[in-house]
């Protein structure tokens, strides 16, 4: 959608500054829902302000500039400003639509952070963000005999993601997943050095015509697989798969569309393998916000606005609004739930209204600063409920979380949930 | 923009990452949210901020209001910002964010009381409080507002006010950066005592500078209250239920909700007098059935077909039969007190010819968490993105049955199928008690911001609304029609309010530093002068059609039109 159509649901927002808070705190410590802001200070970095300022732009009044910019960009494009608004406003302001299309037509018209062209330029070269070459993308499975789903057709399309693809130190819990699916007997395929990055970075940064271009490649590459099933180990994928594909009308027809948490949490439920930890621990979760609000699935509208009672306006036909509250929130509760001897205490922000580490929407790469300050006050809020391990289901999350508790100092160790169940399952060493 | 000097100026006080004047960034201070006093009406400000400061600390506000003197800037102060009412509206104006003053000093558990900086937000505050066995006033902005905004300078009354009082009744001692930039501490912090008195011991004239409207950010800054609190007999934290948005809570043990119906507003008053002398009532509110389908729905489509549905259930239905209603909550802290509040509630239900009606589970517990945190009070805006009020108060509850009858006869042109404002009950009355008195009042009617139509009948029937009141004293007085330009159309009913008003901005504001969009002008608008003649044309029931067009041309402009010489003779007087 562009700015021009944006307007008018720019034009809803009552200046109430919800986007900034979560809807009901718990504390004033904890009360803010936007990293952006937090860092910014200025109006400009709430979702509010951004919207005021897509305005501007549409109507000409306001031009580009690196402040503009850094509002613009400084923010982690995790959504909680869409859920909190939603706390009263339902779909008539829909924040995160407005920064998608803000993003997208500042990055059009080639303003956006200079950082973001060789991102770009990764991408499109090697099919992942870091430039790393597409020819080791399937290194970790190398002797492990895993069937080529791009040759032979499988049940289910095992999605490994790029940061599992790549990161050595993750191929452990990568092969526990596929150890995992193995010792359950289920009939699963990789795509290996085919598959390629999700797009959901592209779609984040502004990018559209790139996101596009990798919906397109991921939706061929699943549906000639032939798979009932996409079991992904990837959280942004999973959002990418579920809500970014149908806003660039790229559809998967009826492929189930798994995180690995949801399947793993399937195969315990049948009781197929036993979890527990050699001490006793005590753990808080983080909810990646591409696993939770973010991963609702989208369901595109090709209705109009009408007015009823006069002048209330509403969708026709009705549309699906997204709250947040329909993301991966339990599966990896329950699978913790499952783990003998770890406890699990919650912060204050949690599932729909969880707090964003800081590395998404490109902020790690373009504003360290902000994503570093962003992280430091989840890891307070972990620190406060008394636990001394934060585990995440994202690596983004991950990586940045722990790289930002050892460059501060926290008592916070921080573990992927996969790791952590691998652990649980003797399997760590795979 | 901000001229090189000042900035630089202004960068010095608070260091270089919190001044701006990037035109981007100032352009998402200038919000159009509403009818008010400014100058256009698109939803984009005319007239953004050349700057943007963000103190850290009173002195850094008292620094950037003598900065502002030296460069001949005008400057308002913003705190979270609810609306347009924090907005500039005057060229070569700077808004003061307060947004990094947000700490809680104290919470006074034994004295019941905080002491609270701007950029506290109700919700923090009330968490806080909660902990501590106390709450805290919230007002129909919900949880996102600024207490100290809205006790040191908004006219406005949560729907707890019945146990929470109203804006100007909460503010304690305050400290205040004056137009002119000095640093002011009124009540007893101004003799060192504490915070907990806005009157003595210490300098004590918070009514000047306060009143009951409250000056809108237009007479200095204030940069610390003292703030009351109310005990608070319930749990160090509400429980959650429902999923969000539609969270609900679960009622707390020895707490009820209960919305009774009567056949007529003399009962509903009658009533309404008996809750308050027995004090049984820690939230007495009457809501018009039509915002309950909004406050109960998550979105517009789902309002739709909830008021509309055949099945609607009944507290949604505007009916002789179910809009004379109470919604009651009682509080209490052991089993025996709220045995005793349920056993009065009956009585004067029975008393009083009303009866209790049964609410869904779910919707209760919705409600309990709307009465008891104001969450969804904003959600009354969602349906047509656009409220305005009000209409009468602090009057006795005798008169709810003549004011209810005013308010219907107030809208019902233009709340009829095809009118200009949204469909709503026959007279949209937000009705409660303030401090278990008088009646507070609002006839809260909704309007679609961009439409000229809609916004024409908005600005025609505030209009009304203030004449109707001026017109007949018994309807109490239209607070928020002493906001702006309207408080030179209705203050001399007011006891002369708005020329105290401008005597009081003249003394402490010479120069007219600080905006006055909201609050009042240096000046005596034009259109004042002429208002008394005006008036007798304007709602000559012939000249209704000339009216209508009137108020519409104002919509497609702006009322600020209206305002432009005032802002003329302000600048000729401030030598700007």
């Amino acid at each position: 959608m562009s700015l021009e159509e944006r307007k008018r649901y720019i034009a809803k927002c009552p200046r109430c500054s919800q986007c900034k808070w979560v809807p009901a705190p718990k504390s004033q410590r904890f009360a803010a829902i936007c990293p952006s802001i937090e860092y910014g200070k200025f109006h400009s970095y709430s979702a509010g302000g951004k919207g005021v300022t897509a305005y501007a732009l549409a109507e000409g009044k306001a031009g580009y500039s690196e402040t503009m910019v850094k509002s613009v960009y400084a923010c982690t494009m995790c959504g909680a400003c869409d859920t909190a608004c939603k706390t009263n406003f339902g779909d008539n302001v829909e924040p995160l639509d407005t920064l998608y299309a803000l993003r997208s037509h500042i990055a059009e018209a080639g303003h956006g952070p200079s950082q973001h062209a060789a991102i770009i330029d990764n991408l499109r070269r090697e099919g992942n963000r870091w430039g790393k070459p597409r020819r080791d993308r399937g290194a970790w499975a190398d002797g492990f005999g895993l069937k080529d789903i791009t040759a032979t057709p499988a049940e289910v399309f095992l999605h490994i993601g790029c940061a599992s693809a790549y990161d050595p130190e993750r191929w452990g819990e990568t092969r526990f997943a596929t150890g995992l699916l193995q010792r359950a007997g289920v009939d699963f395929g990789i795509a290996g050095n085919a598959e390629t990055d999700c797009g959901s970075l592209a779609h984040d940064l502004g990018f559209r015509r790139e996101a596009l271009d990798f919906a397109k490649a991921n939706a061929e590459l699943i549906l000639a697989s032939k798979a009932s099933v996409v079991v992904t180990l990837c959280a942004e994928a999973y959002a990418a798969f579920r809500n970014v594909y149908p806003r660039l009308g790229v559809s998967l027809g009826d492929v189930r569309i798994l995180h690995i948490s949801e399947y793993v949490e399937t195969l315990l439920a049948e009781g197929r393998i036993d979890l527990k930890l050699a001490g006793d621990l005590v753990a808080t979760y983080h909810d990646p916000c591409k696993l939770g609000r973010l991963s609702e699935v989208y369901e595109p509208w090709q209705g109009r606005w009408t007015q009823v009672l006069n002048v209330v306006t509403v969708a026709d036909p009705p549309r699906k609004v997204l709250f947040g509250t329909q993301g991966n929130y339990d599966a990896p509760r329950q699978l913790m739930g499952r783990v003998v001897g770890l406890s699990l205490v919650e912060m204050e922000r949690t599932r729909e209204i969880s707090y964003c580490c800081g590395a998404g929407g490109g902020a790690a790469e373009t504003y360290p600063d902000f994503a570093e300050a962003t992280a430091r006050d989840r890891l307070s809020e972990a620190e406060a409920t008394g636990a001394n391990v934060l585990i995440t289901a994202c690596s983004g999350c991950e990586v940045h979380l722990r790289r930002t508790a050892e460059a501060t100092g926290s008592v916070m160790k921080v573990r992927s949930l996969l790791g952590l169940l691998a652990e649980a399952a003797g399997m760590s060493r795979c | 923009m901000l001229n090189a000097a000042a900035l630089r100026d202004f960068r010095a006080i608070v260091g270089p990452d919190n001044a701006c004047d990037d035109p981007a960034t100032c352009y998402s201070y200038g919000w159009n949210a509403g009818l008010g006093g400014l100058p256009k009406p698109n939803r984009l400000a005319d007239i953004p901020p050349v700057g943007i400061v963000l103190p850290g600390s009173t002195e850094e506000v008292q620094a950037i209001v003598l900065a502002c003197l030296k460069h001949n800037i005008r400057f308002k102060s913003h705190s979270t910002g609810w609306g347009s009412f924090a907005s500039v509206a005057s060229p070569n104006s700077i808004s003061i964010d307060l947004r990094r003053m947000n700490r809680i000093e104290a919470i006074d558990e034994r004295n019941q009381m905080a002491v609270i900086q701007p950029y506290v937000t109700a919700g923090q505050l009330q968490a806080e409080a909660m902990k501590r066995g106390l709450n805290c006033h919230i007002v129909g902005a919900g949880l996102t507002h600024s207490p100290l905004a809205s006790a040191a300078a908004f006219i406005g009354i949560g729907i707890t006010g019945t146990t929470t009082g109203n804006n100007a009744r909460n503010l304690l001692s305050l400290e205040w950066v004056t137009p002119e930039g000095e640093i002011v501490r009124i009540g007893s912090s101004g003799s060192g005592a504490g915070w907990f008195t806005g009157e003595g011991p210490g300098p004590g004239f918070r009514g000047m500078i306060r009143g009951f409207v409250g000056t809108i950010g237009e007479l200095g800054v204030f940069t610390q209250i003292g703030y009351k609190l109310y005990p608070w007999p319930g749990p160090k934290a509400l429980e959650r239920t429902g999923r969000h948005p539609q969270t609900g809570i679960t009622i707390p043990e020895h707490f009820r909700l209960y919305h009774m119906v009567w056949s007529n507003w003399e009962g509903v008053s009658r009533a309404a007098y008996d809750f308050n002398k027995s004090g049984v009532a820690y939230v007495l509110l009457r809501l018009p059935p039509n915002t309950f389908g909004a406050l109960l729905t998550a979105t517009n489509n789902e309002f739709h077909k909830l008021v509309t549905a055949a099945d609607a259930p009944d507290i949604v239905r505007d009916t002789d039969s179910h809009r004379h209603s109470w919604t009651l909550l009682t509080a209490a802290s052991s089993k025996a007190e709220a045995a005793y509040k349920a056993r009065v509630v009956r009585d004067i239900i029975e008393r009083t010819g009303g009866r209790e009606t049964t609410l869904d589970p779910a919707h209760k517990e919705l409600i309990a968490h709307l009465l008891l945190t104001s969450i969804s009070v904003p959600r009354a805006l969602r349906p047509s993105a656009s409220m305005a009020s009000s209409f009468g108060g602090f009057v006795p509850f005798a008169k709810m049955p003549r004011m209810m009858e005013a308010g219907a006869s107030v809208l019902k042109d233009d709340i009829q199928p095809g009118g200009d404002l949204a469909q709503g009950s026959s007279e949209e009355f937000w009705v409660w008690p303030n401090e278990r008195r008088q009646m507070w009042a609002e006839n809260a009617f909704s309007y679609d911001v961009n439409a000229v139509r809609s916004r024409g009948a908005a600005i025609r029937v505030a209009l009304d609304q203030g004449n109707m009141i001026d017109a007949a004293s018994d309807l109490g007085f239209d607070g928020f029609g002493a906001i702006g330009p309207l408080a030179d159309f209705y203050g001399p009913a007011g006891n002369g309010a708005s020329t105290w008003m401008r005597r009081i901005k003249h003394r402490f504001d010479p120069r007219a530093v600080n905006e006055a969009a909201f609050y009042i002008g240096r000046d005596l608008p034009w259109i004042a002068k002429y208002w008394p003649f005006l008036r007798k044309v304007l709602f000559f029931r012939p000249f209704r059609p000339i009216f209508r067009q009137i108020t519409r041309v104002l919509a497609a402009v702006g009322v600020g039109i209206v305002l432009k010489k005032r802002r003329k003779w302000v600048d000729r007087g401030a030598g700007l």
